[in-house]
């Protein structure tokens, strides 16, 4: 049997078998029997995935399962790619479910949550599989469904959950009837729903309607991986999400949006001109710019990570912008060199958060709260997990020798060496295209050392942070799992060149932009290669040679105070907490930030020259939310008000409302 | 009885139909409507009939029979009990008045016909010609609905649409399943129960069945 | 006419030369520190009132003007104790700042030095067996070198500085 065939089928199996299992088992073994469950469905994901990528196509119809038009499931390269991603995503998932959802059967161990989570990775793992309009909708909206329900696990704790899940559905739901416009249009158009039929009709369409039909397809994909400025229910919904949520839906699930946006904009729709890409390069570029500003100045641990995913997702769009030009350009080889970079970022990314979310998961569970103003200290009675955060972190802040940092330096090279035949707009566009870059990365920096610094160093702030105790062993393994996977990237990601060749080709962007070598990466056509393992080592042997030679070297040490300007002891609240650690950039960036703050003093009863209190209140809005949602959405109140009218309560009038209703449509249908 | 006798059987029982549907608009006392009602049913039974014997189907016979024992029989013995139980003998007050919805009611017909004119078209006998009579009384029967006060001019209301889409569905095809008439007609007894109990609460609660004392289903 | 027209031109480049410069020419240098000797003429000072009145800091910062200039003999003020070679403490030493001052003392690193300037500094002066007084610096930490006066002069404490740079 087709390896790639018996992978889908264990996967989705295995999913069905946990779900049935959460709604049988009783609270105690729930959690343990579905992590297992979706954790083995998440390896045989990975096994298919890998098949998938080593070339084996596979294609299959199965025609009673919906209705009208059956499911086709088509896997070639590029599918099998996404479909590790998920796949690892969801055995890392799996096996950290068995220790955060345990314990009292409430919340995140509840039946339902358990439920539903083996029905939204399985949903999650057909997406990239689909192979035709009718299944890719199909499971797209299976998989928004599922998500938003676990979204609300928490709804009775939290009244914040509530309004994530409103953004949630509402921004989910506006993103599929723009992919289910844009879609079902392209398959009229065409007259296939199935992709190869688009594939090949699509050539011949003319460029307004393949123009409409990729807006309409970016908009609902780039909504979906959280791109700026369709980005407001990321930070709620990812933050209000139990964790092991946070981990699915900011690893894998975005990706899912940059798999539609490469499969409609270079397989279905076959490049496109220019402009399409110019303008997913410039969404991108605002995306990161503006996540990483937001995740530096956020308070809220895991809407910090969230931030950082709508950056990282930034980097890749513009990676995919640029693919699209350079490809548009005739480029082939610079264009080949962007997509791998964006490639392996989607890897590197899914595997960094992954661990992020796994932490904060952990640190939440322990302490009861995510605000980094009130954690701290967590480093000692939390060894294992600040180790396995801080390795994250290193890879988030893309630094050497994290795996963020290979695939940043592929980026950059692709825009640094756009190749012959660049003109005017390549021109400008690459060196921007740079600074956006190193900006970004110049602030992930900032934030990655907030985050890990004032959540798990020094002392703790707070009550809460000083009670905390370790993480149990199954959600430590998988940090440990996901850590690993980090690791592995990071010192030799050119394990992963054979299969990206093979998904390039598969986009049409032949040749082998990064040759292949075990230890490094070497540029074709140029002289630019980098060595991650070299210099992994070579840090780490610096590092180890000059602490051992300073010690034993130096001169006698003599233990002293931490220097507390005389008056100590130091006590906790005289640490940097988050909000004072980003102010100085936040001050920078004071125009785009626009924080709020608010005094609020209280005078003394008996003299008003006398304070009795001062409440200080500073809050960073989301100001591209609140200049372009906050009309939206207060004039379809609005309307919504005013049509209120219309349900007046007497039965006549609906009466007469549906009679109204059938006879003009008779009457259409006569005129027509 | 020989094909052409047998169609103008047939167009006669098909223009009786919508009369009777006519009446139900232009006549106020319950007693009368609910005779119309009777008249309506007989005459698709007759219809259902001739069908049958065109078709020389015995399945067809049976479902005849069985329309015209509920239609003909149970619905109005039911509709009389409601009747007897709610003495308010006379339509008030229709939101509509009479000559308005008779001409409401030709326009409806005029709709009925334009809207059917491909079912009409594609048809190939003397039946699949008449049925837009079956379109017409559907619609009659909603317009009944909509602007009538009383609760149980709603159930005659809904009952003509019921009948005029037994009509189409005969006139169509020629003859309906056993399953799908048994199917709708049970829905039907289910509508007019509920209907009826819906006429008895409402009476005792507001002591008259007029609907426009309900207007609580708002926002 | 020409003697007096250069006597004006040498005037005029005099005056150029010596425009902005307002420093005291260099006087004599205070006894030489053995213990200093290792600073090889940088001194990282930092400064601790240990309750003065304030009258000896405002003649220290007039050692640091533009006037008087230590910095032209390698004196700099710091800010933190950790970056300091030398303490120079004021004031007899307060009953609240004596463990400030002995913290502060601990945090620097070796070789450190400790300069005791002006007469409160060196015996309490006026202040002796005041209820809030804990005693001279000499009492709370070693001291190096003194610099008595009430308050003394900054040429004094220029001096006094000079032996610890050798400059």
């Amino acid at each position: 049997m087709n390896p790639i065939a018996a992978g889908l089928a264990a996967t989705t199996g295995l999913a069905m078998c946990a779900s049935v299992a959460a709604i049988g088992t009783p609270s105690r073994w729930r959690a343990r029997v579905v992590g297992v469950l979706t954790a083995v469905s998440g390896t045989a994901g990975v096994a298919a995935g890998i098949a998938a990528v080593t070339g084996i196509g596979w294609r299959a119809e199965l025609p009673g399962v919906l209705p009208l038009a059956g499911l086709t499931l088509d896997a070639d390269a590029l599918s099998g790619w996404f479909l590790v991603i998920v796949g690892a995503v969801t055995t890392v998932v799996g096996i950290y479910t068995i220790g955060y959802a345990g314990g009292d059967g409430r919340g995140p161990g509840s039946g339902t949550s358990l439920t539903v989570l083996p029905v939204f990775t399985a949903a999650m793992a057909l997406v990239p599989v689909a192979g035709s309009v009718p299944t890719l909708l199909a499971v797209w909206e299976l998989m928004a469904v599922a998500s938003l329900l676990l979204v609300l696990t928490e709804h009775r704790h939290r009244a914040a959950v509530r309004s994530a899940g409103v953004w949630y559905a509402a921004m989910t739901q506006a993103g599929f009837v723009a992919l289910l416009v844009g879609l079902l249009w392209l398959a009229a158009a065409t007259g296939s729903v199935s992709f190869a039929g688009i594939r090949s009709a699509a050539g011949h369409l003319p460029a307004a309607v393949t123009g409409a039909v990729f807006l309409l397809c970016l908009a609902g994909f780039a909504s979906k991986a959280g791109a700026v400025p369709l980005h407001p229910w990321l930070p709620r919904a990812h933050a209000e999400a139990p964790s092991h949520v946070s981990m699915l839906m900011s690893a894998a699930m975005v990706k899912l949006g940059v798999y539609g946006i490469l499969r409609v904009g270079f397989d279905l729709l076959g490049g496109g001109p220019r402009w399409w890409w110019l303008v997913v390069a410039a969404l991108g570029a605002l995306s990161a710019l503006y996540g990483i500003m937001q995740a530096a100045v956020a308070g809220d641990l895991k809407r910090l990570l969230a931030f950082s995913t709508s950056e990282n997702i930034g980097l890749i769009l513009l990676g995919i912008g640029f693919t699209g030009v350079l490809a548009h350009a005739g480029n082939t080889l610079a264009a080949g060199l962007a997509m791998t970079a964006v490639l392996l970022h989607t890897v590197n990314h899914a595997a960094f958060k992954t661990l992020l979310f796994a932490g904060a998961g952990s640190v939440v569970r322990a302490t009861g709260t995510r605000h980094l103003d009130q954690l701290g200290g967590l480093v000692r009675p939390m060894p294992v997990t600040t180790a396995f955060v801080a390795t994250g972190a290193l890879a988030a802040a893309a630094l050497p020798p994290g795996n963020g940092f290979v695939s940043e330096w592929l980026l950059l090279q692709a825009f640094l060496h756009p190749g012959q035949g660049a003109d005017t707009a390549l021109t400008i566009a690459a060196p921007l295209a740079v600074a956006v870059v190193a900006l970004t990365t110049g602030v992930a920096v900032v934030t990655f050392v907030k985050a890990v610094g004032t959540g798990f160093l020094a002392r703790p702030r707070s009550d809460c942070a000083a009670r905390a105790v370790e993480s149990p062993a199954s959600m430590l393994t998988a940090m440990g799992v996901a850590a690993a996977g980090c690791v592995a990237l990071a010192v030799v990601p050119a394990l992963a060149t054979p299969a990206l060749t093979r998904v390039l080709a598969g986009l049409q962007l032949g040749g082998t932009p990064v040759n292949r070598e075990v230890l490094g990466l070497h540029l074709a056509g140029t002289a630019a290669s980098v060595r991650p393992l070299w210099l992994a080592v070579g840090i780490v042997a610096v590092t180890g040679t000059v602490a051992v030679t300073a010690r034993s070297l130096g001169r006698a040490r003599r233990r002293a105070i931490a220097w507390d300007c005389g008056d100590g002891p130091l006590t906790a609240r005289m640490e940097y907490t988050a909000t004072s650690f980003a102010e100085p950039l936040q001050r920078v960036f004071d125009d785009v930030l626009a924080p709020e703050r608010d005094i609020d003093v209280t005078h003394d009863t008996e003299s008003a020259y006398h304070v009795a209190a001062i409440r200080y209140h500073q809050q960073i809005p989301d100001r591209i939310e609140n200049r372009l949602y906050r009309p939206v959405v207060d004039t379809v109140a609005a309307v919504g008000t005013r049509a209120r009218a219309l349900a007046s309560g007497s039965v006549h009038r609906y009466l007469a409302y549906m009679l109204v209703a059938l006879v003009v449509v008779l009457v259409a249908g006569v005129i027509r | 009885m020989s094909h052409d006798v047998s169609s103008q059987l047939l167009n006669l029982a098909c223009g009786l139909f919508l009369l009777t549907a006519l009446g139900v608009l232009w006549r106020r006392q319950v007693s009368a409507l609910v005779s119309l009602l009777t008249l309506q049913g007989a005459l698709l039974t007759t219809i259902a009939v001739l069908l049958a014997a065109e078709h020389h189907s015995a399945a067809a016979l049976a479902v005849a029979a069985g329309i015209g024992i509920l239609k003909a029989g149970i619905v109005p013995w039911m509709l009389r009990r409601v009747h007897r139980l709610v003495p308010d003998a006379r339509e008030t007050r229709p939101l509509v008045n009479i000559s308005a919805s008779i001409l409401a009611a030709a326009g409806l017909t005029l709709l009925g016909y334009a809207a059917a004119r491909p079912l009409v078209a594609a048809a190939s006998s003397a039946s699949g010609r008449a049925t837009p009579v079956g379109l017409a009384v559907v619609l009659i029967g909603f317009f009944l609905a909509a602007t009538r006060q009383r609760a149980i001019s709603q159930i005659i209301g809904v009952l003509l649409i019921d009948n005029g889409i037994a009509a189409v569905a005969f006139l169509a095809t020629g003859g309906v399943p056993l399953v799908v008439e048994l199917g709708v007609s049970a829905d039907l007894a289910l509508a007019v129960l509920v209907l009826q109990i819906l006429t008895n609460r409402l009476h005792a609660t507001f002591g008259s069945t007029d609907l426009d004392e309900l207007r609580e289903l708002h926002d | 006419m020409s003697g007096r027209a250069s006597g004006v031109g040498v005037g005029l480049i005099r005056k150029i030369r010596s425009a902005g410069r307002v420093a005291e020419p260099a006087g004599d240098r205070g006894e030489r520190l053995p213990q200093a000797a290792g600073l090889a003429g940088s001194v990282q000072v930092r400064h601790v009132d240990a309750g003065s009145c304030n009258g000896c800091e405002i003649e220290i910062g007039q050692a640091f003007s533009p006037v008087y200039d230590i910095e032209r003999y390698g004196v700099r003020l710091v800010a933190s104790p950790r970056h300091a070679d030398v303490l120079t403490v004021t004031g007899p030493v307060t009953v609240n700042m004596a463990s400030a001052l002995r913290k502060a003392y601990e945090a620097m690193p070796e070789p450190r030095l400790v300069v005791a300037i002006g007469d409160c500094a060196k015996d309490c002066g006026v202040f002796a067996g005041g209820h809030g007084v804990a005693g001279p610096v000499s009492d709370v930490v070693p001291v190096d070198a003194q610099v008595p006066g009430c308050p003394p002069e900054p040429d004094a404490i220029v001096a006094a500085l000079r032996g610890l740079t050798g400059r």
